[in-house]
Formats: C-alpha cells, sequence, structure tokens
C-alpha cells in the first residue's frame, strides 16, 4: 500500500501550528511552573511555621505539668489531711488545674486517680509511646465505660503518711489541647497514633476522613471530602506524629486559571495559526495549483493561457519560467509539424513519383514502341516496302491496352490520393457497433477467399456516438488488410469487447505477423510492403478512429497472428481545433 | 430437709420501708383511702400483657395490674392469692387448688378455672425459667412446651373455682413457679384481676393505673398510679428531688437490697470457654473498693443466693496479661449506676483486655451476643432453688442431669444442702460471677407505704390497710 505524500498546503500548515505552539506553551508552562513553585514555597513555610508551633505548645505543656507536679509531690500530696489515699487526688485535697492526675504506689497501682477512679486498687494500664513516659494513652472514665485518651503528663516522687508514692498529672494532648492551639484560619492539625490506626483530631477536622495515611514523606498532598489538602508531618515519638495541613488556598485557584488561560492561549495559538496558513499556503500553493493543473493540458498538447506572473518573486519567476517553457514547447513544436508537413509533402511527392512513374514507363514504352513501329513502316511504306499491318494492328492493340491499363493504375493512385486529402468531417450518430462489423464483414465476405471468417460479438454492447459510414471504412480497410496477410488462406478472427469507456473491435488474422521494423511505421501514409498499395488504408483507418476519439493498437507474434484492436469511446471528445485545422489546411 | 424454716434462710431480704418516721406518721393519723402515686423508672418495655420480661419498669406494671394464684412471702414461703385453698391425693402428686369466690377481673367478670386453665397453658409456653421448671415437673408438660403435643392434660377445670394440677411426681407443696408475674391469670379478652386497672399505657414511654375495687383483697390504698419513664438517671433523681415523683425504680436509695449485680461471662465464646479464664477474672475483683467507692448503697455479694453470714475472700493479686488488648464485648445493663459498670471495666482492663461497652436494656444485655455481662439481677420468684435455676440459665450451664435434680429438688421441698450443693457448683463454673447486692429504688417523701419485693417489684406496703 503505497502512502499519499502531504500535500504543500498540509505541509505549510503543520509548520505554521508547530511554529505558533512551541512558544506560547512553553512560556505557559514556565509560568505555571514558576508559580506553583513559588506557592509550594509558601505552604511548606506555613507548615513548617505550623508544626513549629505545635512543638513548641508542647514544650510549654511539658514545663507546665513538670513544675505543677512538682509542687504536688514536694508539698500538697505530704501535707494532705485525708483518711483514705483514694481521696488523695480529689480537687478538695489538692487545689491543682491538671485534667490528669493520679497517684501510684512502688508497685504501679493506682492509689488514687482523678481522671479515672475506677481504676483504684489496680495495675496502672497505659499505653507509653515515648521513652521517657511523657506521651501515653490514659483511660479516662467516660459513661458505662471509658475513652483511651492521649496525655502529656509528667511524674515525680512524693510521700504520703511514710508511703512513697509517685503522682503522675499532665494534659489531654487529643481535642481540648488540638482546639487551644493558635493556627491560621482554615489549617488543620491532628495527631495520628499509627500504633493502634487512630487520629487524635478535633470533631470537625478534615483530618479524621484520611483513613490510611502514609506519612513516611513528611509531606504531599491529599484530598479530603472533595477538597485538597497540603500536608506536613513530623514524628513526636516512635508511632506518634504532628501532622498540620492546610487546604488550596487562591494561589492554587490562580495556578489552575493560569493553566486554563494556558490551555486557552495555546488552542487560540493553534486555531488562528491554522487560519495564517491555510491563508498563506493558499497564496502560496495556488500558482503551483495551477502550473500543476496546466501541466496536463500542455502535455496533450494544448496550450491554454499563459500562467499570471504574480506573488511571491520566486512564485512568480517559476510562473514566467513556465510561461517561456510552454511557449518555446509550442514552437518547437509547431517547427517539428511543419518540419513534418514538409517530410510528409516530401515522402508524398517521392511516392507520387514513384508511383507515376511505374505506369508512366509502361506507356512511354509502348508509344516508343508504336511510334517505332510506326516510323520503320513509314520508312518501308517510304521505300516502297510492303506494309505488315497484322503485325503493326497486333501491336498497336497491345500497346493501346497496355497504355489504358497503366492509365485506370494511375487514376486510381490518384483517386486514393484524392480520398485520403478528403477524409470529410465525421458526422456522429448512436451506432451499433455489433451490427456494423456484421455489415462490414457481410460486404467483405465474397473476396474472402481461403480465409475462413469467424466472429465473436459481444452481446448488449451499448451503442456508441459514431459516423457509420467513415467507421466502416476503417474497419473496412483493416479486413482488406487481414485478407491480403493471408494470401494463402487462414482464419479471420472478429471479436467486439466492452470496455470502461466504450467498446472495441478485435480483428484478428492468423498470418505470418509483422516485422518489428514494419509495425512501428504501420500507420506512416504511404507505408506500404505491397505491390500496388497506397499505404494509405491503415493511415486512414487511424484517423478516421482518432476522429472518433479512439486509437488502434496492434499486437503481432511472428508466425502465428496480427490483431488490430480498435478501443472506441462511446462518446467521441469534442473536436480538436488543431487536428481539424491541420487537416482542413492539408 | 425440707423444713420451711429453710426457705427463711433464703434471703427474702424484707424489702427496706419507708422511713419509720413517715410511717409513724401515718399510723397516727391512720389509714384512708386516696392519692396518686407516681413512679420513676428507666424501662418500660410492656404493652400490659403477663410476660417474663428483667425489665424493672415492666415488672412493676404487671405486679400492679395482674394477679397470680399464689404468692410467696418474704421468706419465700408460699401463700395464697387467688387460690385461697389447696388440697393434695394420689400420693402428692394431684394438688387442686380453689379459687377465692370473690376473684373478679377489672371487666367486672369472675375469675374462673377455666380462666386460670388457659394463663397456665399460656404461661407454660412463655420464656419464663419458672415455667421451664413447671413443665418439667407436670405430667406431659414437656412435650406441651416444647409444642410437640397441644394437650394439657395435666391441668384442668374440676369446677368453677376448681383446678387440678397432675405431676409426674409427688409434691410435697403447691408449684412455687406459679408465682411468677408470667403466670397472672387474665380473662379470654386478656384483662387482668390486680389491685390497679391499666388506665393506659405508651410503650417505653408511661403508664397510668387506677385503684380496682373489687380486687380479691380489697380496693388499695391510692386511687391511682402512674409510671413515667425517664431516660437517664439524672434525670429521674432530679424529677425526684424535684417531688414529681415519690419513687424512682432503679436509683440507689433506702431501700430494700433486692437486686445482685452479675457479671455473666458467656462459656460459648473462645474468649471465656476456658475455666483457668473465667476464675481469672472472678478471683482478682476486689469486690470492697466496687462497694465502698461505686455503689455505697450496695454490700459485697461472693454468693448468688443471700447469705449474711458469707464472707468474700480478699481479692487475688492481679495476674499478668495473657493476651493484652484481647477485644471484649460487655453487655451492660441500662438501669445500673454507671460508676459501678466504670468499675468493672477497669477490672477487666486490667486484666488485659480491651473492653467495649454497649448498654442495653436488661433483656438485650442477656439475649445480645457478647462476651460478658453485667446484670442488675432480680429472681422471677423469690425462692431459692427457682432462682438457681433461672440463673443456670442464664448463665447456660444448667444441663439435663441438673434439671432434673432442680425438678425433684422442688417436687419434695429444697433441701438447703442441696440449694447450696448447687450454689457451689453453678459458682465454681466461674460463668456467673456475683458481685453485690444493689438496692433498686429510691423512695422520695411520702405519705404512701412503698417497697420493693425481692423480685424487683415495687410494693405500696398500705395497700390493703383497712379504714
Amino acid at each position: 500500500m503505497t502512502r499519499t505524500p502531504m500535500t504543500l498546503r498540509a505541509h505549510l500548515l503543520v509548520a505554521f501550528v508547530i511554529v505558533a505552539v512551541v512558544p506560547i506553551l512553553a512560556l505557559s508552562l514556565a509560568l505555571t511552573l514558576r508559580v506553583a513553585r513559588s506557592q509550594e514555597s509558601a505552604a511548606a513555610r506555613r507548615l513548617g511555621g505550623a508544626l513549629t508551633a505545635v512543638r513548641t505548645r508542647l514544650n510549654e505543656l511539658r514545663l507546665v505539668a513538670q513544675a505543677r507536679v512538682s509542687a504536688l509531690g514536694d508539698r500538697d500530696i505530704p501535707a494532705a489531711q485525708v483518711e483514705d489515699e483514694a481521696d488523695l487526688t480529689s480537687p478538695s485535697v489538692l487545689h491543682h488545674d491538671l485534667p490528669i492526675i493520679e497517684i501510684l504506689d512502688p508497685a504501679g497501682i493506682v492509689v488514687a486517680s482523678h481522671h479515672w477512679p475506677a481504676a483504684i486498687g489496680l495495675p496502672d494500664h497505659d499505653f507509653v509511646f515515648s521513652t521517657d513516659g511523657a506521651l501515653r494513652l490514659q483511660a479516662v472514665g467516660e459513661g458505662y465505660a471509658y475513652r483511651e485518651r492521649l496525655t502529656l503528663t509528667a511524674s515525680h516522687a512524693t510521700r504520703w503518711r511514710n508511703q512513697r508514692l509517685t503522682v503522675r498529672g499532665g494534659f489531654f494532648l487529643d481535642e481540648d489541647f488540638l482546639a487551644s492551639l493558635a493556627t491560621p484560619l482554615g489549617m488543620a492539625v491532628g495527631l495520628r497514633d499509627e500504633r493502634h490506626g487512630e487520629w487524635r483530631v478535633t470533631s470537625e477536622s478534615p483530618l479524621a476522613a484520611w483513613s490510611s495515611p502514609v506519612l513516611d514523606p513528611r509531606r504531599g498532598q491529599v484530598t479530603l471530602d472533595a477538597l485538597t489538602y497540603r500536608w506536613a508531618a513530623e514524628p513526636l515519638e516512635a508511632g506518634l506524629w504532628i501532622v498540620v495541613a492546610i487546604p488550596a488556598t487562591e494561589l492554587d485557584d490562580v495556578t489552575r486559571e493560569l493553566t486554563r488561560l494556558s490551555a486557552l492561549a495555546t488552542a487560540a495559538a493553534v486555531l488562528a495559526a491554522a487560519l495564517a496558513a491555510l491563508w498563506f499556503s493558499a497564496w502560496i500553493a495556488r500558482p503551483v495549483q495551477r502550473l500543476a493543473r496546466a501541466l496536463p493540458a500542455v502535455a496533450r498538447g494544448e496550450r491554454g493561457d499563459p500562467m499570471p506572473v504574480t506573488g511571491a518573486a520566486e512564485v512568480a519567476q517559476l510562473a514566467a519560467e513556465f510561461n517561456r517553457m510552454t511557449a518555446e514547447l509550442f514552437e518547437s513544436r509547431e517547427r517539428l509539424l511543419q518540419a513534418e508537413r514538409v517530410a510528409a509533402w516530401r515522402e508524398m511527392a517521392r511516392r507520387l513519383a514513384h508511383e507515376l512513374k511505374n505506369p508512366i514507363f509502361p506507356i512511354q514504352v509502348s508509344i516508343e514502341t508504336l511510334r517505332r513501329v510506326f516510323d520503320r513502316g513509314a520508312a518501308r511504306y517510304a521505300s516502297g516496302e510492303a506494309l505488315d499491318n497484322d503485325e503493326f494492328g497486333r501491336l498497336f492493340r497491345e500497346s493501346c491496352d497496355t497504355i489504358l491499363d497503366e492509365l485506370r493504375l494511375l487514376r486510381g493512385i490518384i483517386d486514393e490520393f484524392s480520398r485520403f486529402a478528403r477524409l470529410p468531417q465525421p458526422r456522429f450518430a448512436p451506432t451499433d457497433i455489433g451490427l456494423l462489423v456484421e455489415q462490414v464483414l457481410a460486404l467483405h465476405r465474397p473476396g474472402a477467399g481461403l480465409v475462413t471468417i469467424e466472429t465473436e460479438l459481444a452481446p448488449g454492447l451499448p451503442p456508441i456516438l459514431a459516423d457509420r459510414d467513415l467507421l466502416s471504412h476503417a474497419l473496412g480497410n483493416l479486413v482488406a488488410n487481414a485478407f491480403e496477410a493471408m494470401p494463402d488462406g487462414g482464419m479471420l478472427r472478429v471479436r467486439t469487447l466492452s470496455t470502461a469507456a466504450g467498446v472495441a473491435v478485435a480483428i484478428e488474422d492468423s498470418g505470418p505477423g509483422i516485422p518489428e521494423e514494419q509495425r512501428l511505421r504501420l500507420f506512416t501514409p504511404y507505408f506500404t510492403t505491397k505491390r500496388g498499395g497506397t499505404g494509405l488504408g491503415l493511415s486512414i483507418a487511424q484517423s478516421i478512429v482518432a476522429d472518433h476519439g479512439g486509437r488502434i493498437e496492434v499486437r503481432t507474434e511472428a508466425g502465428r497472428s496480427t490483431t488490430f484492436t480498435l478501443i472506441l469511446p462511446s462518446r467521441p471528445p469534442a473536436p480538436a481545433g488543431t487536428r481539424a485545422a491541420d487537416r482542413q489546411s492539408d | 430437709m425440707k423444713i420451711r424454716a429453710q426457705r427463711r434462710l433464703l434471703d427474702g431480704l424484707p424489702l427496706a420501708v419507708l422511713s419509720a418516721l413517715a410511717l409513724a406518721s401515718l399510723g397516727a393519723l391512720g389509714p384512708r383511702y386516696g392519692g396518686r402515686l407516681a413512679i420513676g423508672v428507666l424501662d418500660l418495655d410492656t404493652d400490659g400483657s403477663p410476660s417474663f420480661t428483667r425489665d424493672r419498669g415492666a415488672r412493676l406494671l404487671l405486679g400492679l395490674s395482674h394477679e397470680t394464684l399464689l404468692a410467696l412471702d418474704d421468706a419465700g414461703a408460699i401463700a395464697p392469692s387467688l387460690a385461697q385453698r389447696w388440697s393434695s391425693a394420689a400420693g402428692g402428686r394431684e394438688w387442686t387448688l380453689e379459687l377465692a369466690e370473690t376473684a373478679r377481673f377489672h371487666a367486672d367478670t369472675p375469675v374462673t378455672a377455666d380462666d386460670v386453665v388457659r394463663s397456665l397453658s399460656r404461661f407454660l409456653r412463655s420464656g419464663s425459667p419458672a415455667a421451664a421448671l413447671l413443665a418439667a415437673r407436670l405430667e406431659g408438660g414437656d412435650a406441651y412446651r416444647r409444642g410437640t403435643s397441644d394437650v394439657l392434660a395435666a391441668i384442668s377445670a374440676t369446677d368453677v373455682h376448681r383446678v387440678l394440677l397432675r405431676f409426674a411426681a409427688e409434691q410435697a407443696t403447691p408449684p412455687a413457679e406459679l408465682a411468677s408475674p408470667a403466670a397472672a391469670i387474665t380473662s379470654a379478652d386478656g384483662a387482668g384481676c390486680g389491685p390497679f386497672s391499666l388506665a393506659h399505657v405508651v410503650r417505653g414511654e408511661r403508664a397510668a393505673l387506677l385503684a380496682f375495687d373489687r380486687h380479691v383483697r380489697g380496693r388499695p390504698f391510692v386511687d391511682s398510679v402512674d409510671l413515667v419513664r425517664y431516660a437517664d438517671r439524672p434525670a429521674m433523681r432530679l424529677a425526684l428531688e424535684q417531688g414529681k415523683i415519690q419513687a424512682a425504680l432503679g436509683e440507689s436509695g433506702a431501700t430494700a437490697r433486692v437486686a445482685r449485680l452479675l457479671l455473666l461471662l458467656d462459656t460459648e465464646r473462645d474468649l471465656f470457654h476456658s475455666l483457668a479464664a473465667r476464675r481469672r477474672v472472678a478471683r482478682g475483683f476486689d469486690r470492697d473498693v466496687l462497694v465502698r467507692r461505686f455503689m455505697p448503697e450496695a454490700q459485697t455479694a461472693c454468693r448468688l443466693l443471700p447469705n449474711e453470714s458469707a464472707r468474700c475472700d480478699s481479692p487475688a493479686r492481679l495476674d499478668a496479661p495473657n493476651t493484652p488488648d484481647a477485644p471484649l464485648l460487655l453487655t451492660v445493663d441500662s438501669t445500673l449506676n454507671p460508676l459501678a459498670s466504670q468499675r468493672v471495666v477497669a477490672h477487666l482492663v486490667a486484666l488485659g483486655y480491651r473492653v467495649s461497652v454497649a448498654v442495653l436494656h436488661p433483656d438485650a444485655v442477656v439475649s445480645t451476643p457478647a462476651d460478658a455481662r453485667l446484670l442488675l439481677w432480680c429472681p422471677e420468684v423469690n425462692e431459692s432453688l427457682l432462682a438457681l435455676h433461672e440463673l443456670a440459665l442464664l448463665a447456660g450451664t444448667l444441663k439435663p442431669q441438673q434439671l432434673a435434680v432442680f425438678a425433684a429438688e422442688a417436687a419434695h421441698g429444697p433441701h438447703q444442702a442441696t440449694i447450696d450443693e448447687q450454689e457451689r457448683s453453678l459458682l465454681a463454673t466461674g460463668a456467673v460471677v456475683p458481685l453485690a447486692v444493689a438496692p433498686l429504688a429510691a423512695i422520695g417523701p411520702t405519705p404512701l407505704g412503698v417497697n420493693v419485693t425481692p423480685t424487683g417489684v415495687l410494693l405500696l406496703e398500705n395497700t390493703w390497710l383497712p379504714l
């Protein structure tokens, strides 16, 4: 399968689009990347600042917890006046502002607990995150059970009634702590407990919807509830992360708008480039296309109008060159035609001379013989010899016969030349080619002699526009030609065929074939290999077929056959002015 | 030994009465009709039809609006109610109960033996543990209860006021199971014959009852009783303090200690399939701390049945958790004090369990699949053997041979030794862990005599005092 090459206009279109789009695209990309990078940088600064703020707040809480727990352990608990140690954490006994406070014995048994009194007398069972025990999950009594809450605590040794005890106190790190943080508007802060796969966030925090966060990269983007967030994280302790997140800001909207505008600009550039390319390529290609259209006409021999010498210099030069070349081509052709005409006349003169010379010579000889015999008789008569009238008479008749024969031959030659010169303009009419072939064969069948005629006429051939008389003349010439090629008899096969453009008639003889050097000159006027032939039969046939817009093809096999095929269109072309003019001038 | 004195060993625990001062004042004034009593409840899941339920509000409503053939006194002894007399024949295999001729339904139709037969037939097919034991003792009772037979020849009416009960074996006394609220006698159209007639009931919200003039024991003292359900304890306590209600059922108060706080461990679940796991939970529980700090009105309980002499052992030191953070689902009675629940949860957490709690209606606490259950339990019938039978059913440890023992003991009158043995046996399974005996109701200032029965039913003590 061959690929159709791109047209010049297509090439120009592609080139224009590329040239127009690439710079705009590059500019848009560069601008978008620049804005996005600066936005990333701003977001990173905000997130980093938030993380630092959380850490700072945690350190403050740690210090506060340490100070208060130390005060309790050193001063308040030893001085507490209660009967039951379980009451040590009662707000009425210890004045503290710690939501988490519990007292443990050296065995780790909870002696008193403010946040989960139910644990009194039971082993402490907190989950501890940090190595120093400051960050832990502590059970806090709630309803019929408890809730594990993340706490930041400090511990301090104490004594009560000679018992060595430890007081532990601190703050919640979940909702209360997170709600107390002064974070920028819209920023979400959360603590992620990786050990238990839980979030410690405020109730309205979007982070709660983040089901399986992967925090290892420490920063990234995530979409929660159809809103995109930039987030950053850092580990507080093993398995416990601080996570901060900010929603997509106005700057994100600007970036999106910029990207959208870039896309629009690129699309507009593509459209504009395409339109410009179409106009420009039309401007460039139109003269070339005119040239391309004119070339086949020139090839057909139609000179047409000269190309307008307009447009770009190169294109104008091309048109001028084309006009010059066409002019030279037609002048050259004209000279060639004139030379051919001269040559034809010369050939004709030579043939005429040759043909006329042949009969003239017997006439001359006969007349000279008669004159010599007459002179010899006159001399005898003058010398008184007796005349042999019988011999003279016989000679006279023979000479007269000869002269008359040669004169008939001369007339025939002259008629033939005259017919060739006077071929009429065809008068087209719908013609059944099969019927015409049968009529021609019927006319020539008596002269077939030993030749057998065979026909294969295709049924239902459409009528063609043709001049019946001229076409029968051409067919007759070809049939007669075939008969002459088979003087000892043979087979003449005549077939009619349907072609894409019309019909064809093939006339095949079983003669000896035509040598190659003769085949090339078959249709040259006055070319003949036969004694007494004018060499005009095939020329006339070709001329007639050409006037019908057709052609004659010859296929020959040496020693076997020769086939002349007349290929005729169903409708002849418009009369070719030049040829008609040529013939009229002839 | 099957003497009545043994029954008295059951902690019939007379239910606390109102303050002596208030009663003395009432006595001085003399009884008189009139007044409206409003009682707050935490549950009221009933439409008023007799059925077995652990819903204490429903039990109160049923107790007020219905009457049973027999009653049990505070000591657990059988007492007359609708049935005034009884006699036995065929060596104790047949018992005839004779109805009081004055007994009438709220629709003012007489209570007949046919009503008794129909009501007891319904009772035998109910979800009541007492019905299961009675069916095991009656001739053909099991087949009828299981539905394989629709003929119940064991209960029949011999005339309008006499009902004949036939047992598979000889019986020493009439069946105490007939005192179950689920065995209440109703008319063909569902009317009761209790001291109060049900004026209207909105399930789960409120009920109104009016004194029934023709009750078998006479007209109640008060004119009407309203039951109002509250969503939680604080709201009910506030209503009590404001005088909107005169009694609060399920709230701690100066009343009889009749409810037993039990921790039930499900032996069919993986977590407590092994006896060792169950014993580990039971041994280490510090009941003193529970009662002292979280249930100050309660007393420790290490027995399933009341026994004042029983003292609890010191709790064992808690082992290190075998399976730390093993998930445990605990269903908790919604009428329980939340702090008590927190203490039990803390104990389980200290043992290494990661506890999830579902707070449910008392009936759902038992029926919902869970690893453990925390329940304030009142026996269906205030009789030791029936109570143990009910507990064995609750714990899911009742075996066929054990059921036969229960049936035999119920027939002949239970031996104390047998009761003790069954109780020890049940405790040894570790499936039922008694924790405390808790008060069930709080009574506010009221001239009306109000108390709570051992089965958790609020009793209006002076309902039938004559003018």
